[in-house]
């Protein structure tokens, strides 16, 4: 499987789960989604023989020894945007954001720790005062801090 | 009836330009351009919580307000889609096909004066057709019923599969990709659950917000962040940018005819309720493209007709969302549902009696909408200068605030953390999707018109077995089919005839 086929068996994959799924549910509820998967499957699948076809003779990015340039910068964004959704689920927002903004700085930008901790801040003010204070949204506390409320102390 | 109009125009007009009446209308314009330029956030839950604000009010301060809401974000929603290729709302979508490649090439500034004018412009063509669809309006929304609805929804994703980059075979895949992803959660008539997983975040189905966000904004940070571009437009300073905001303000002009049919065209697009909004602006867009004829080829690549015409339709659109909404109390999207849920509120019923007693009413609606709409335009006229510098900011800056914005807007649409985890999700979808060449517009706007696609599917099917769909009975039907065909094969006939004209020539 070559990665331009991803997306293609992606879609593929989901459209032959919706169908699979179908068989259980009732008449009605299945009949619209029935209808709609299967011409939508018929075109993934020419779709995933037209990418055979026009890929056959070309190599792919992903096979390349030690990757382009923009693919080690695609894997470095995609840990960045790992580390982000764990950073919100631990530390919540107010901390996770000003974290990532450091990280991201750092590590994808390459910046030195006083810029990038001043980004990161500026970061954490405006964001804290237009969603938190101007549009009052509770943000997310991060299960930490939950964890924390736990203690005897 | 024409001068009781004349009369309650005049009436209107002194009752919003007085002091300190005009106050609501700047107030509101403000608030919802505010709103517009946050991805993610939504105009109509600005609406709500003004509903209870408004509580004590007087009528036309009411109005004032809620035409300003309805009106003011219209314009801003195209700002974020021209710079960032992240649409503020999904009627913003046809903006960012041509609006993006104009920010990249540096043209930005034409590419938001001309959006500027043509909203602002287009507004007047909608309020001039509202105002004389007044007197007709009942007889006109009667004509629509389940089956032009269904048809209008499919004339919506082929346009959409039609004219956006990439091939048909794709676009035509993904809509219906889309269209299955709108229907998780609950069926809406045997309430039964559909491929939920066994997961309670799907039983109300998938939240477009997030969908929306991942899809463009966290696609395209990560986009820009892969790509090492210096800046959207690739530049660092503000003199190396080209074209003008003149010249957008003079393409309007220019292109006259296109942006007085795409102004129509929305408006009665506008009209239909619950589609209108998301649609107008791509079937404005889909004419410019079939109308040019040789230059076909230049859109999607940066052409200003590809910004004219969906802007000019959108806010063309707001004129006919109001039709439907105060001839029958059908609201035509979020918005004027909130609009309508405050006229309720203080007494006032939609309907004959509120459109052939209470003109005076209707009109002050009107001309809020219409001052909202100029203003959101020259201001955005005015401040091209410092928008522009968006284009300008350097993207390891711009990149980790924008996916930070986008991730803080998902999680305040419902306060929901799986919310955040589907932005996320999505983003690396359509990151992926664009790096392969596949559309992602017609997969949101299938997740958007889905739900009204399978039950006007339902309602069509009911009324053909009752026996009340006899042939030549829906004449309005039959044209939309007709549109959809055309729509459909325009493309590959066009290719068709180029190809036998070039074979002659050779």
């Amino acid at each position: 499987l070559k990665e331009r086929h991803v997306i293609t068996g992606l879609a593929v994959v989901f459209v032959g789960a919706v169908l699979v799924m179908s068989t259980g549910l009732g008449s009605l509820a299945r009949k619209v989604p029935v209808a709609v998967a299967l011409p939508t499957l018929a075109l993934l699948f020419y779709q995933l023989h037209l990418d055979w076809k026009a890929g056959s003779g070309r190599p792919d990015p992903a096979g390349t020894p030690g990757g382009t340039p923009s693919r080690v910068r695609e894997h470095m964004l995609l840990k960045i945007i790992l580390l982000l959704a764990i950073f919100i689920y631990f530390l919540g927002f107010f901390v996770a954001i000003p974290l990532f903004v450091f990280v991201y700085a750092k590590r994808v930008e390459g910046q030195k720790s006083l810029p990038a901790a001043g980004i990161a801040m500026a970061t954490g003010i405006v964001l804290t005062v237009v969603f938190g204070v101007f549009l009052d949204v509770m943000l997310y506390q991060g299960q930490l801090y939950q964890w924390l409320k736990l203690l005897p102390w | 009836m024409f001068e009781s109009f004349g009369m309650a125009a005049r009436e209107g007009f002194f009752i919003i330009f007085s002091w300190p009446n005009i106050l609501y209308p700047l107030a509101g314009t403000m608030l919802a351009m505010f709103f517009a330029l946050l991805p993610g956030t939504r105009v109509a839950t600005l609406t709500a919580l003004a509903i209870p604000l408004t509580y004590g009010w007087d009528i036309y301060p009411v109005l004032m307000l809620f035409g300003a809401l309805v009106g003011g974000a219209t314009f801003m929603g195209s700002v974020s889609a021209i710079m960032l290729n992240i649409p503020g709302t999904s009627a913003n979508a046809a903006t960012l096909l041509d609006g993006y490649p104009m920010a990249r090439q540096g043209r930005a500034r034409t590419a938001l004066a001309c959006s500027a004018t043509a909203s602002a412009l287009g507004s007047c063509v909608g309020i001039v057709v509202l105002v004389m669809l007044l007197p007709f309006m009942q007889e006109a929304v009667l004509l629509l019923g389940p089956p032009e609805l269904l048809m209008l929804t499919m004339l919506g994703l082929t346009t959409v599969t039609a004219v956006s980059q990439g091939s048909m075979v794709k676009g035509l895949a993904i809509a219906g990709v889309g269209l299955l992803l709108s229907f998780l959660g609950q069926d809406p008539r045997t309430a039964e659950l559909r491929f939920t997983l066994g997961s309670l975040y799907l039983w109300d189905g998938l939240s477009v917000v997030p969908v929306f966000l991942g899809i463009f904004s966290v696609a395209e940070m990560m986009d820009l962040a892969v790509s090492q571009r210096l800046s959207v437009s690739g530049k660092r300073h503000i003199e190396e940018l080209t074209g003008s905001a003149r010249d957008g303000v003079l393409a309007v002009f220019r292109h006259g005819g296109l942006f007085l049919r795409s102004s129509v065209l929305g408006t009665v697009v506008g009209i239909i309720p619950g589609i209108g909004a998301s649609v107008a602006s791509f079937v404005a867009y889909s004419h410019a493209v079939q109308s040019s004829g040789k230059d076909r080829g230049k859109f999607g690549r940066g052409d200003i007709r590809g910004v004219l015409a969906p802007e000019a339709a959108n806010d063309a659109k707001d004129g006919g969302v109001l039709v439907p909404a105060l001839a029958f109390g059908i609201p035509g999207n979020e918005a004027t549902a909130l609009l309508l849920a405050a006229l309720t509120l203080h007494g006032i019923s939609p309907g004959k009696e509120l459109v052939s007693t209470n003109t005076t009413l209707i009109f002050v609606l009107i001309w809020a909408l219409f001052l909202s709409n100029w203003l959101t335009s020259l201001l955005g006229l005015a401040m091209i200068g410092p928008l522009t510098r968006v284009t300008l900011l350097p993207t390891g800056k711009l990149v980790p605030v924008m996916l930070s914005v986008a991730v803080i807007s998902a999680f305040a649409f419902k306060g929901r953390l799986a919310d955040v985890a589907t932005t996320l999700l999505f983003g690396l979808l359509g990151y992926g999707m664009k790096k392969h060449g596949w559309p992602r517009v017609p997969m949101v706007l299938a997740l958007i018109l889905g739900p009204l696609f399978e039950l006007n599917y339902h309602l069509t099917g009911q009324m053909y077995r009752m026996g009340r769909l006899e042939p030549g009975s829906r004449p309005v039907a039959a044209i939309l089919l007709i549109l959809i065909v055309t729509v459909m094969a325009w493309g590959p006939v066009t290719r068709k005839i180029g190809r036998l004209r070039q074979g002659r020539v050779n």
